[in-house]
């Protein structure tokens, strides 16, 4: 049994295939898991199963999965990864901007849902578990303030380090222009060139860390919606 | 002084002609039946001559204010009549919803002040639209009418300009926009066009044209409501089926997904080797459907670009990174210039365009051949290519290579529907691109997007 068999999980989906689908695979991972066939169920359920993290997909037959995580997100924290169609940009960065912390794009694999569940259960427990961050060849102390690439330091300007830094907070979950903008400029939009400053900032960051810029590995562009630093 | 009353009555009732015939009939009355000699016309005392022209002069004078009075009310009573059917027409048309409406109400209007008929000529229903300046019209109302529409004046019956018209001519302008002209049929009440009645006539046809600008923009939103309602139909039932076709795949990838991943010992390797070819078709089945939907959106005009300023290296990276199993084995040269200007895009789309190509680069040569991507920056325009050593297309085939459903002679051992180049020169058109196809010293093809750089970052200095 592995260690997340105590780890609840709110599974809401119009489709019974699409559910299914997920409790089997959810549950040959250890984790309880509880269903919601639309939005007043899985709020219901949220208030009396208090998941770990919910699985929501963005077109419920009653409401719109955003005002869904919009009233989560008025009295709870708990990790919310979107369900979405692809060509569906737009709505993934509403969701992500109202609150929620990630999304797959169906269909998607069984590796990628469990890596994206792994991602932001493991920023539940805190960075400060594990002050030193390894994906690949690069490692970031984010309490010495200290990056390096298999081995030898990586000598960064602050504006990369900043950017770098809530890469490294939200490791392996995506994170939207705005949320850069909001956490680095203190802005909600982008204004004065910051979002020409971030591309730069984002290619720069590429040649001192990836071992090939030209095809990223480790700083994953995310079309339409934003940037995810990848881990192993 | 009874006589005095006379003059006055008739002055009042009958209008300043009566009037006097009744001062000289009062004068020569009093003459004969009170002034001695009695019965004669005759006058003893000269005095008398004095009174006569005294009350002459008052009488005259008496019936001319009393008939000024009297034309003055008649005055007032017609302009009353004539506000009144004003007022009463801009109600009327205030609630006059269609052109048809609006002329009825007009006619009524002309009928109860001018006592005669009229006709709207409008710009919208054909008239005027062939209009030539040098044509010498035979027929007086239709130079008239044309006359007045290009000037806007009035000309026609009656009026100093083509006064053997049958119809007199009104321009029905809004100030800003001429739409029309409105006739007044010939005889109208009076005979005459005072200016008094031109005057109302020149209201009447400005708030015809009011009356007649506001049916027309609301028939222009009705026709705009109507194209917005058929998009977003569209657009939903895009949705719905783009929904409805996914989500078994959203199962069934899943499910697959999952099961190559449980490389259990219960598994046989006919099994392993099934499970990865169904995994490998529904991944198939998946990618035609995107194609199918894309090209839906592209057909039904659903490509809704949304530029925001992009990095060409950026869209390669990712490209490449998508691809990144296509092309195991093959060396991909990437020629990207340094401070290649940024380029206002629609990224996601964008993306799509340009891994279509990539796409055909590896399906349509030799597994294990090299494979170049070339961006070039030629000031205004950027390009961006994909080069690859493969099968090439023939010279009489390029130009149907991006038609729907279209795959060159050479391409029917490789699977595909023939979408993805028409989908690409779909978004990139919508971008206000092109893609160009070129054949390669050697062989191969080469595909190059061009697309203009944003015109801020490469202001031409004036």
């Amino acid at each position: 049994m592995s260690a997340d068999s105590s780890l609840r999980i709110l599974i809401v989906d119009d489709e019974p295939s699409v559910r299914r689908f997920l409790k089997a695979s959810l549950c040959s991972q250890g984790y309880t898991v509880f269903q919601a066939s639309n939005g007043q169920e899985a709020l219901l359920e949220f208030s009396t199963c208090r998941p770990d993290a919910v699985i929501l997909d963005l077109s419920l037959p009653d409401m719109d999965g955003i005002d869904v995580t919009r009233s989560i997100r008025e009295h709870s924290g708990t990790p919310i990864i979107i369900l979405s169609v692809r060509d569906g940009e737009k709505d993934k960065v509403t969701a992500l901007d109202t609150g929620a912390d990630d999304y797959l794009t169906k269909p998607f694999s069984e590796d990628e849902m469990l890596a994206r569940i792994r991602a932001v259960l493991r920023r539940l427990r805190s960075a400060s578990e594990e002050p030193v961050f390894q994906s690949g060849h690069l490692s970031v102390d984010l309490a010495k303030r200290e990056v390096a690439v298999k081995e030898t330091p990586a000598n960064l300007t602050p504006t990369e380090y900043d950017v770098l830094k809530i890469l490294v907070l939200n490791a392996g979950k995506v994170v939207t222009r705005k949320q850069i903008y909001k956490a680095i400029w203190n802005k909600d939009e982008d204004c004065e060139g910051i979002s020409h400053l971030l591309r730069v900032t984002i290619s720069n960051l590429r040649t001192k860390l990836e071992s090939k810029p030209h095809i990223p590995a480790l700083i994953i562009t995310e079309p339409g919606v934003g940037y995810r630093l990848r881990t192993d | 002084m009874l006589y005095l009353a006379a003059v006055l009555v008739s002055a009042y009732l009958l209008g300043r002609g009566p009037a006097i015939l009744a001062s000289v009939t009062s004068v020569i009355t009093f003459d004969v039946l009170f002034v001695p000699p009695r019965f004669r016309l005759s006058v003893e005392d000269a005095q008398y001559f004095v009174t006569f022209i005294g009350l002459l002069c008052v009488g005259l004078l008496i019936s001319e204010l009393v008939s000024q009075l009297r034309n003055r009310t008649t005055a007032a009573v017609a302009n009353e009549r004539k506000a009144i059917a004003l007022y009463r027409l801009s109600h009327d048309l205030s609630k006059g919803m269609n052109i048809e409406t609006i002329r009825t109400i007009i006619n009524q209007a002309v009928r109860s002040v001018l006592r005669t008929d009229c006709t709207l000529f409008l710009e919208s229903e054909g008239y005027f639209t062939q209009t030539d300046p040098y044509a010498q019209d035979v027929d007086p109302d239709e130079a008239a009418r044309r006359w007045s529409y290009q000037n806007v004046q009035c000309a026609g019956h009656g009026m100093e300009l083509w006064p053997d018209a049958k119809m007199a001519y009104f321009p029905i302008s809004t100030g800003i926009k001429i739409l029309g002209v409105l006739g007044i049929h010939g005889n109208i009440s009076g005979g005459i066009w005072s200016p008094e009645i031109r005057q109302w006539t020149e209201t009447l046809a400005n708030q015809t044209a009011i009356a007649l600008e506001r049916v027309f923009l609301s028939e222009e939103t009705k026709k705009m409501e109507i194209v917005q309602e058929k998009e977003r139909l569209q657009a939903a039932l895009l949705n719905s089926l783009s929904h409805d076709l996914r989500t078994p795949l959203v199962a069934i990838t899943g499910t697959l997904s999952h099961l190559v991943n449980k490389q259990t010992s219960s598994q046989s390797s006919i099994d392993r080797e099934m499970i990865d070819n169904a995994k490998k078709e529904a991944d198939r089945l998946n990618r035609l459907v995107t194609q199918w939907l894309d090209m839906a959106r592209a057909e039904t005009g659903n490509f809704k670009v949304e530029p925001t300023p992009s990095d060409l290296n950026d869209l390669v990276g990712v490209a490449l990174k998508e691809a990144e199993s296509a092309l195991e084995g093959r060396i991909v040269t990437v020629d990207l210039p340094t401070n290649i200007p940024e380029i206002n895009i629609d990224f996601p789309l964008f993306l799509k365009a340009f891994s279509n190509l990539l796409d055909n680069a590896v399906k349509f040569s030799p597994s294990g051949s090299p494979i170049d991507i070339i961006a070039e920056d030629k000031g205004l325009l950027v390009t961006l290519g994909v080069a690859d050593q493969g099968i090439g297309i023939p010279d009489e085939q390029r130009d149907k290579i991006f038609d729907k459903f279209y795959r060159t002679s050479q391409s029917s051992n490789v699977p595909g529907m023939g979408l993805g180049l028409s989908i690409s020169r779909a978004i990139i058109a919508a971008h206000g691109g092109e893609i160009t196809v070129h054949g390669r010293p050697g062989k191969g093809t080469i595909f190059r997007i061009g697309i203009l750089t944003q015109p801020a970052s490469k202001a031409i200095p004036s």
